[in-house]
């Protein structure tokens, strides 16, 4: 059984249909690239699992159970925006998470934080936008979670911050986990994916292995998404 | 679960209010001052000062309580930071209640120092004027409580419940309220803090409308009801006369519950159940 099943979702903003009828299996111990271009469906797919939303049709099952607090407890998330109060310090993010997540391990939260030298008695509002960036990872990543779900986690750093985000979900993540990661930049993360997903107006238009894909049409993934959303 | 989250809730609000409240009673206590080292022939001049000031730092005292309960339940629900709130693994309906039930304890704390903040100077002026009055400047009233046994007690104990009361519901109706706002409105993506801002203020202005009118109406029944026995409560003296200020005092309070009881629970339910089953963050 898939850890993650999406079962005929819909889901409709209005006149916009941000996801039609998508159905998609994410089996446990893979690392899955959801990509797509911007306004595809890929964060509103995410924010399905993770209970942000609620779909207008069809169902999402984590691990069985359709979101909530069960599913929020076995699923870690990294929006694409900061999601941190400005007015609290590294400190009290760690005893925040450690309250809430039975999962969040504050040992390999502090010693991550120390190999990045950020002080973890600084404010939130005293940090730079990278910094603030890179606790956030820190502190997904630090959860032994059944599903990592990345938004866009390597959109807009530079090529430095880029490599340390990858190694650092690489190296933490629990080996029977699922993660997810959302991105247009395929070039830099195409060598870690497992499988690939792409999504385009809402619609699944290819969900395979990453060396299938490589195998079956001789190019790199990277390469195959341009020729697909070619404008 | 819901203890943890209110924990964080208060330490937001912890962060200003408490100091809020000192300066508020510091003011009341420099009042004091003024009001014990004033000449009594000057003390007339500095009422209406004192009378004003205490007003002024009791609606601060109260806007600010307001805006930071808005500005706390809005921020950690509906702006980025609700990524955070409502991924956390809690009901949901769990995120409103600890709002509200932190929201209520300050907004509880934030009445009973802004009684303290009008009440203090008041005293201070009684004790002072007290202090200064002799047995030939009292007026002769008629003493209504001369003759008082154990009903007058429970109907005393009565209306100070129902005030009592009021303050609770109040306390519940502003964090309820807003909740029921911000959940309304936050589908609406843009400027969804001031439609809900926008909402809540109109909302409360109604509110205030009604409860006044409802209150003008009754006690212009009461006078009305009591034109006709005038006579008789001349005739009758204090025993109608206590009658009369019974039901004025019962009615005062219990008039506004009609309405903010319920909605007070409906907002709070009805926020609940929005996040429960129709929750979009955008």
């Amino acid at each position: 059984m898939a850890l993650i099943e999406y079962r005929n979702v819909t889901k409709q903003y209005k006149e916009l249909k941000a996801l039609d009828n998508v159905s998609l299996d994410i089996p446990a111990g893979r690392i899955v690239g959801l990509l797509g271009p911007n306004g595809s469906g890929k964060t509103t797919l995410i924010k399905l699992t993770v209970g942000l939303l609620t779909p207008t049709a069809g169902t999402v099952t984590v691990d069985g159970l359709r979101p909530g607090p069960e599913t929020k407890a076995e699923v870690a998330y990294l929006p694409e925006r900061s999601y941190m109060s400005e007015w609290m310090t590294v400190n009290s993010f760690i005893s925040y998470f450690s309250d809430f997540y039975a999962d969040f391990d504050k040992v390999k939260a502090a010693e991550m934080l120390a190999r990045l030298g950020i002080d973890p008695r600084r404010t939130l509002k005293t940090l730079s936008k990278g910094t603030k960036e890179k606790v956030q990872l820190v502190l997904v990543m630090s959860r032994a979670a059944k599903a990592y779900f990345l938004d866009e986690p390597i959109a807009g750093v530079d090529p430095a911050a880029r490599d340390f985000i990858l190694n650092t979900i690489i190296r933490n993540y629990s080996e029977n986990a699922s993660v997810v990661i959302s991105t247009h930049l395929i070039y830099d993360i195409e060598n870690v994916l497992d499988d690939v997903v792409f999504i385009r107006d809402g619609k699944i238009v290819l969900a395979n292995s990453a060396d299938n894909v490589r195998e079956e049409c001789g190019k790199s993934i990277d390469m195959l998404f341009r020729e697909v959303f070619r404008c | 679960m819901l203890g943890k989250l209110m924990k964080y809730d208060m330490k937001y609000m912890a962060r200003v209010l408490p100091w809020l409240y000192l300066g508020a009673i510091g003011f009341a206590a420099v009042l004091c001052f003024i009001v014990f080292f004033t000449p009594i022939e000057y003390l007339s001049s500095f009422e209406f000062l004192i009378e004003m000031g205490s007003t002024m730092v009791i609606q601060a005292l109260v806007i600010i309580t307001a805006v930071f309960l808005i500005m706390r339940i809005y921020r950690s629900m509906f702006s980025d930071e609700g990524y955070l709130t409502f991924t956390l693994p809690v009901k949901n309906r769990s995120v409103i209640d600890a709002k509200i039930l932190s929201g209520a304890i300050w907004s509880f704390i934030t009445i009973a120092v802004a009684v303290l903040v009008y009440i203090i100077p008041q005293i201070s002026l009684s004790f002072r004027y007290g202090a200064n009055y002799t047995s030939s400047d009292i007026i002769d009233v008629p003493d209504i409580t001369a003759s008082a046994d154990l009903s007058d007690a429970l109907r005393g104990l009565t209306i100070i419940g129902l005030l009592i009361l009021n303050v609770v519901v109040i306390a519940f109706l502003i964090p309820s309220l807003y909740s029921f706002c911000a959940a309304v409105v936050h589908k609406a993506k843009r400027a969804r803090a001031f439609a809900s801002i926008g909402m809540f203020i109109g909302i409360s202005y109604g509110v205030i409308m009604i409860i006044t009118v409802a209150e003008i109406i009754v006690i212009s029944s009461l006078l009305v009801y009591a034109i006709p026995y005038s006579a008789e409560i001349i005739i009758q003296g204090s025993d109608t006369i206590k009658e009369a200020i019974f039901w004025y005092w019962l009615l005062i309070p219990a008039v506004p519950l009609v309405l903010t009881v319920p909605l007070t629970l409906v907002s709070w339910l009805v926020s609940r159940h929005i996040v429960d089953k129709k929750l979009n963050m955008l």
